[in-house]
């Protein structure tokens, strides 16, 4: 699938979908340092913020996969727990390094 | 479709992307906000025809903003839109639908039905007025399947449960000092609404005195600082409260504040620092009482005993009767400052009450007859366990007062009635369960001050001119109503009156024998005493007295010397007249010995201090008697023949 086809799947031009995209996955880095960090602190709260904000960006632009990832990380955190959640935040590191490499070729966004 | 002005609050940078470009190709202008105080900033000076408000935003969330805008006059036909993903899944429940104050809901989802939603919405604003009331949700059917359970929905409340319970209050503060949460109680400590509370001024909620001070406070950022405490406590609706502010490390420079109501706590420390004040005095006035009731002793012995050598024509006569009177004067004087002292307790029996406001109202009565005297007395009282002699002290003491208080003329009320300790006021801290007997006396003299009001328990607190009041009166009431066991209380006013409540706790009915009168004579006596006391003045004028009518006398200077003496003449030795405090081997110890030698030993205790728990005590053991100094000669020669009569 082309970018145009994701594109018009919600609805935008390419351009505006890549400024999107390329928001998306600003906002996704520094989410996932935070959902990091909390995690090493085992601070449910923050782990919930953070797959918060992750779940309802990737939700908007239609990143199913990403979407239900975070939602099972913040759906944990809700209800106190960070069992499955360090595996969890190693998919969405994947699944968003993926999609920044995919979507955005020349920018060198990657999460470590 | 026209122009529309439209604030986008949303804490998601991609979601106010979105909504800017969607919203401006079509023209409209658009002004975004990242959270809901920054939101209020721009509301200031934009009147938006519509807003759409996230839920979940840090620094006032959506549901507090929706309220907050909906107070806000210009904001009047603003239309507001929820826009949350958290909207749709807590709206599912539909528990909170009628909380949040919106005039339209749209789930958070793909932007492309989104998109299409609130393109709707921006046609249907124009034809729909802003009513405020709750409208319906769209784009639900859209969303992502989601499984909300209930346990989700329980652990967010749960949190929430514990801030609301909480006795203290708690607020969040934003890096300008704009309140961003408060919890229920923070509320109603402030006594300001939350709408109210939320992005106004966290300084300005205080005192002004304040101010400076928790300005300066916030912006020293330091970590934990607690500088508003219980001595120097912040000042907010009529209370004081302790402030604990926690710095965020993580956002920003944003503040927990924890206020806690101090005001009864201090209240009941100011009781318990009173209580030790009056103790500590007491335990002075207690001191000085018994030096000086040593002295008045040997004045009253050397007084009398010229008195004995002088026929009334003697123009000396007249003198050494002053003396007398100046001494008796004295004493009553040290025997005020022993009952603030609490030693005072000592012939206790079961009264009845009335007959004591009785005998000191008669007597009242007939001194001052411009004061009318009602009386309100309960039929069936329950006796108290009292000395009679102090609580008609008391009595007479508040009379007098209430005399002073109404010159000329006035009434004095005296009511009596059974409670029980819950009808006890509240300013004392917890009165011993049980019954009461209620001694109220209410005058309709001048009344007092706050200020004095707080004082007149204190010993030498007067407000009578020099040489006309002591400031002992109410300090001894006090101190012997304490003594019972009870609680003396007073309700004033300035110009309206005073009333003086007493409490003494209830005992069953036993009335007991008063005990056989004693004729007033100088009773004679042939029989051998030991003195023993440490005041060299005391045994002089004691060993001439005696001598005088007739007893033999031997001396001691301390307990060993009793001792020793007593070992000797133990066979001649019919009384020992036993200073109760002496230095290395007091009254207790040396009764304790000769009772050891003599089962059957006759033991007259006195002191300068009135008979107290120590005193009692050996009373209690078997000891024979106890007499106060200064004693007079009748009352000596009377308790030592009371004592030797008795089982011969
Ligand atoms: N019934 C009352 N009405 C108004 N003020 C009173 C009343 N009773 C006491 N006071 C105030 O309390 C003060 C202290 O009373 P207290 O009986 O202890 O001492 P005093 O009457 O001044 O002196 P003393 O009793 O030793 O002659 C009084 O000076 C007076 O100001
Ligand atoms: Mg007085």
């Amino acid at each position: 699938m082309n970018i145009k086809e994701l594109a018009e799947n919600i609805g935008l031009e390419k351009e505006e979908y890549l400024e999107l995209v390329e928001l998306f996955v600003e906002t996704g880095k520094s989410d996932m340092d935070k959902l990091q960090s909390a995690i090493d602190e085992k601070n449910v709260e923050k782990v919930a913020t953070a797959s918060h904000s992750l779940k309802g960006a990737s939700g908007n632009l239609g990143f199913e996969e990403i979407f239900e990832v975070a939602k099972k990380i913040n759906d944990e955190a809700l209800e106190g727990s960070l069992k499955g959640t360090p595996e969890s935040a190693q998919v969405l590191k994947e699944k968003l390094n993926a999609i920044a490499s995919l979507l955005l070729p020349d920018t060198n966004i990657y999460i470590k | 479709m026209e122009m529309k002005k439209i604030l986008v609050a949303d804490n998601h940078p991609l979601m106010l992307k979105y909504m800017t470009n969607l919203l401006e190709k079509r023209g409209h202008e658009v002004l975004t906000a990242q959270d809901g105080l920054s939101a209020l900033d721009i509301l200031n000076d934009f009147i938006p025809d519509i807003m759409f408000i996230d839920l979940i935003m840090p620094n006032i969330d959506g549901k507090k903003l929706c309220k907050i805008v909906r107070r806000m006059p210009a904001l009047k036909h603003s239309y507001i839109v929820v826009l949350s993903a958290i909207a749709a899944e807590e709206l599912e429940e539909t528990a909170n639908l009628a909380e949040i104050e919106a005039d339209a809901y749209i789930a958070k989802g793909p932007f492309d039905k989104m998109g299409k939603h609130i393109l709707a919405i921006l046609n249907r604003s124009d034809q729909k007025a802003s009513t405020g009331h709750p409208g319906e949700i769209i784009g639900l059917e859209d969303i992502h399947s989601r499984q909300i359970t209930k346990e989700l929905l329980s652990a967010r409340r749960h949190s929430k449960g514990i801030m609301e319970n909480i006795d203290e209050g708690i607020m969040e503060i934003a890096c300008d000092a704009r309140i961003v949460y408060v919890n229920s109680a923070a509320v109603s400590l402030s006594g300001i609404s939350e709408e109210k509370l939320l992005a106004s001024n966290f300084v300005n909620i205080f005192h002004e005195i304040q101010r400076q001070e928790l300005r300066a406070l916030l912006e020293s950022n330091k970590p934990s600082l607690q500088v508003f405490t219980k001595d120097s406590p912040a000042l907010l609706n009529g209370k004081e409260l302790e402030l604990r502010i926690l710095p965020l490390k993580e956002e920003g420079r944003k503040s927990i504040v924890i206020l806690k109501d101090v005001t009864e706590e201090k209240k009941r420390d100011v009781q318990i620092q009173r209580a030790l004040k009056m103790e500590t005095i007491g335990t002075l006035a207690g001191g000085i009482a018994h030096e000086f009731n040593n002295l008045l002793t040997g004045i009253q012995g050397n007084a009398s005993l010229m008195l004995l050598n002088t026929v009334s024509a003697d123009p000396d006569y007249k003198r050494l009767k002053n003396i007398e009177k100046m001494v008796q004067d004295g004493s009553t004087l040290t025997s005020q400052l022993l009952g603030y002292a609490r030693e005072g307790k000592y012939q206790v029996r079961s009264i009845n009450p009335n007959k004591l406001v009785e005998n000191t109202s008669d007597t009242f009565g007939r001194t001052r007859k411009d004061i009318a005297v009602h009386k309100e007395l309960a039929g069936d009282l329950f006796m108290v366990e009292a000395d009679q002699g102090q609580i008609e002290q008391v009595l007479l003491n508040l009379y007098v007062n209430a005399a002073d208080a109404m010159p000329g003329v006035g009434s004095l009320f005296l009511k009596t009635t059974n409670v029980t300790y819950k009808d006890i006021g509240t300013e004392h801290h917890r009165p011993k369960p049980g019954n009461y007997v209620k001694l109220v006396v209410t005058d309709t003299g001048n009344g007092m001050e706050e200020k004095t009001r707080k004082r007149i328990f204190d010993p030498f607190f007067t407000t009578k001119e020099i040489g006309q009041g002591t400031g002992l009166g109410l300090a001894s009431a006090y101190g012997i109503i304490k003594a019972h066991g009870g609680y003396i209380d007073v309700e004033s006013e300035k110009g309206k009156g005073s009333s003086f409540k007493i409490y003494l706790p209830a005992v069953k009915a036993v009335v007991r024998d008063q005990g056989t009168v004693i004729r007033e004579e100088h009773l004679m006596g042939h029989k051998t005493i030991l003195l023993v006391d440490d005041e060299e003045s005391v045994r002089e004028v004691s060993q001439e007295l005696l001598e005088t009518i007739g007893y033999n006398i031997l001396t001691a200077k301390d307990g060993k010397e009793a001792l020793e003496v007593y070992k000797k003449y133990r066979d001649t030795i019919d009384l020992v007249l036993l200073d109760m405090v002496m230095p290395n081997m007091g009254g207790s110890k040396v009764y304790d010995r000769l009772k050891e030698m003599n089962p059957g030993v006759k033991v007259l205790l006195s002191s300068g201090y009135s008979i107290n728990g120590e005193a009692t005590e050996i009373v209690a053991r078997g000891c024979n008697g106890f007499i106060q100094k200064p004693f007079s000669f009748k009352d000596l020669s009377q308790e030592i023949k009371k004592i030797l009569n008795n089982g011969q």
